[in-house]
């Protein structure tokens, strides 16, 4: 009978050794407590998101742009990227320009250079204006490399990557400046050579806007000219030949 | 005599069987599934692609952001080769980036909106700009 009870407490004993085994390998369940927390910790972060949501909601901005349209309450601007922003004008904000002192809501015209502070709501996507200031249009800012330098007119045609050739008009204004060694160095018309890369900035002539009267111009003779930059005479400049010796010049009128 | 003979001949079954069963449950716990051949889920991860090419990123100032002293910084990161001119309409400034493709300078401003253009020029001519308008303003609102 002994050995009857033995085995029946060795098989009750082991059963309870193995149940506690296999009870460790199950996955553990989180417990209630663990699940309050873990929600109330959620709930914060959305409250907490929320609230930096809206602080950051505005947000002080400043726009440059050209305006394509005006009423009493709004101007769309068109910036130098092409992008659109609307701007909302209110009694509070204040207009200045250095040309009219009565600078107003009613001046501001289609295709005028307006700078604006204000505040912008990031929802809306709208600055509601504080200052609106009549700005100069920007100038041109060119990259190419030297096609040609007349140095009978003082002017340089410059090729630039879209294909495009423009011709540069250098005048007593115009600084000329040289990046050799490192270095930015004053230079001049004199020292313009073909197939120089230069960055012009300069302001297209009103009576021909292909020519640009060069504000400041910028060579860097020791980097390589682009590949994109296609320095071959083109077809127009070819004068073409009579074939008797005789070229032939075309008219300018 | 008999009795226990039999009790205890099912008591050892029962042992025996739970042993089984213990080793049977051990075994599907510590079995990992190997994939057969079909099931094999190839994850094709995109080959990380060493950008080589010339970039330019400018981190300071941030587009259309207000600056409240005359003073800006500018500051960002392109190829180490590269040279960066900053330009805006009065004023210029031709910077070498260090060893790492990081460059910092100080420009000046003038009131209202500045435009400042960016460009970085690689030694073979190819070019990468970048545009910002910063307004300069001290009034609060």
């Amino acid at each position: 009978m002994k050995k009857i009870i033995i085995f029946t407490i060795l098989f009750m004993l082991f059963v309870q050794i193995s149940r506690d085994s296999f009870a460790q390998k199950t996955t553990k369940t989180p417990t209630p407590t663990s699940i309050d927390i873990s929600d109330q910790i959620d709930e914060l972060k959305s409250k907490i998101a929320s609230k930096v949501a809206q602080l950051n909601l505005v947000e002080k901005r400043g726009f440059y742009g050209t305006v394509t349209d005006a009423s009493d309450t709004q101007i769309t601007l068109q910036t130098v990227g092409g992008d659109i922003r609307f701007v909302d004008v209110d009694e509070l904000t204040k207009f200045s320009s250095d040309s009219n002192d009565s600078f107003g809501i009613s001046d501001v015209k289609k295709g005028m250079s307006l700078g604006v502070i204000g505040l912008f709501n990031k929802q809306s996507q709208r600055l509601q204006a504080r200052l609106v200031e009549e700005e100069d249009a920007l100038p041109n800012f060119f990259y190419g490399a030297v096609y040609s330098v007349d140095n009978d007119n003082f002017t340089l045609t410059i090729a630039k990557e879209n294909g495009a050739r423009n011709v540069i008009d250098v005048e007593s204004i115009t600084k000329t400046y040289s990046f050799t060694s490192d270095e930015l160095v004053k230079s001049g018309f004199s020292k313009i050579k073909e197939t120089t890369p230069v960055i012009v900035i300069g302001f297209s002539q009103k009576e021909d806007k292909n020519i640009t009267l060069g504000s400041r111009i910028f060579l860097f003779p020791e980097i390589s000219v682009s590949a994109k930059i296609n320095l071959n005479p083109s077809q127009e400049d070819v004068t073409p030949s009579t074939g008797s010796g005789k070229k032939l010049v075309p008219i300018i009128k | 005599m008999k009795q226990e003979r039999v009790f205890l001949s099912f008591i050892m079954v029962l042992i025996g069987l739970v042993v089984a069963g213990a080793a049977f449950f051990f075994y599907q716990a510590t079995k990992q599934s190997t994939p057969t051949k079909d099931n094999i889920i190839v994850n094709i991860s995109p080959t990380p692609i060493t950008d080589s090419r010339f970039f330019l990123k400018v981190f300071n100032p941030k587009d259309e952001s207000l600056a409240d002293r005359k003073t800006i910084t500018i500051s960002g990161i392109t190829t180490p080769d590269a040279t960066v001119v900053i330009l805006t309409t009065s004023t210029h400034e031709i910077v070498k980036p260090s060893s790492q493709g990081n460059f910092t300078t100080n420009i000046t401003i003038d009131d209202g909106a500045n435009y400042i253009k960016i460009w970085a020029i690689a030694p073979n001519g190819e070019i990468e700009t970048v545009e910002r308008i910063v307004s300069y303003t001290t009034e609060d609102f």
